[in-house]
């Protein structure tokens, strides 16, 4: 994991912790020399908990593949992952601030037009990450695949993400009702875990290239 | 993105990329399957390379290329080979009389 991308990871971490605490403090009156703020919004509240958690899960995981010598990650991998990081972080802390804001302010938003951004967000993100990931290069070292077998299922795997991100990106656009996208989030969701199971099979140590 | 344009043009290039489909190949390897002269596949290698759509591993004093395709130039190599592109002209680097690969 390099420096920079450490920096970013744990500053966004920090930052949406302290937005979550701050939060929390005011609502229950621990901050009395701001005024006491109204109802609290429940959806708004679970976001502002869950972001920074969701992102340091995803920050672990990712330094940990960073830091795989069986096998060893390519630079180009590398790079792959950081920039899909700096991205991920960059769109939770947007989101966590937003919702903040929401829950601060009091202020009504058309949750049906953010949830749709954020499916269309999400769709051109997969699309454009497949696309760039079928040119990752093999690892090398213990594990790492014969360089045809890495190929190939990249170049799947690539296909698999542009398809279901032009597929969100359609389905955001065009469902009547944003709620009907939940099958459709969690059909992706299986689908992500189906292809790190992939990876990993592929990239075990000890087996034949 | 001219530079894929204009490697996928040419039907040998194509070739070149299907083969590597199956497996990374030694420089000797792909030649082989073209009869061609050595100097033509190394200038068909070189322009894949400047594009990007492979990449290649130096072992010793063998080359060996691999595929290195996105996911939108996998797609263009097959519309440029559904439509057959560069059958009727002669590829600008081929100055053989090269069969169809």
């Amino acid at each position: 994991m390099s420096r920079a991308f450490k920096h970013v990871a744990i500053a966004a971490i920090i930052e949406m912790t302290l937005v979550a605490l701050a939060v929390f403090a005011w609502r229950r009156g621990l901050l009395p020399w701001l005024p006491a703020g109204g109802p609290a919004n429940v959806r708004a509240e679970f976001i502002l908990i869950w972001a920074p958690a969701w992102f340091a899960v995803g920050a672990v995981f990712a330094g940990r593949r960073l830091a795989s010598d069986r096998p060893r990650i390519s630079d180009s991998h590398r790079r792959f992952l950081e920039g899909s990081m700096r991205v991920g972080a960059a769109f939770i802390v947007a989101i966590q601030g937003f919702f903040a804001y929401v829950d601060v302010s009091g202020a009504t938003f058309n949750r049906e037009l953010v949830v749709r951004g954020a499916a269309v967000f999400l769709g051109l993100w997969m699309t454009i990450h497949g696309n760039a990931a079928a040119k990752i290069d093999p690892p090398s070292g213990d594990g790492a695949p014969a360089a045809g077998i890495w190929t190939r299922a990249l170049l799947r795997f690539g296909w698999i993400m542009v398809a279901l991100g032009l597929g969100l990106v359609f389905f955001a656009l065009v469902l009547p009702d944003p709620r009907q996208l939940r099958p459709v989030m969690i059909a992706i969701l299986v689908v992500a875990v189906a292809l790190e199971f992939e990876y990993r099979r592929m990239t075990r140590p000890g087996r034949p290239a | 993105m001219n530079r894929v344009f204009k490697a996928l043009s040419d039907p040998t290039r194509r070739r070149i990329l299907q083969l590597l489909r199956e497996r990374p190949m030694t420089a000797g390897e792909l030649a082989a399957h073209f009869p061609v002269h050595k100097a033509t596949m190394s200038a068909h290698f070189s322009v894949l390379r400047d594009a990007d759509l492979i990449a290649a591993d130096k072992n010793g004093k063998s080359i060996t290329y691999r595929l290195r395709l996105s996911v939108v130039e996998d797609a263009l190599l097959a519309f440029a080979d559904s439509l057959g592109l560069g059958f009727s002209t002669p590829s600008p680097v081929d100055n053989s009389n090269e069969e169809e690969a």
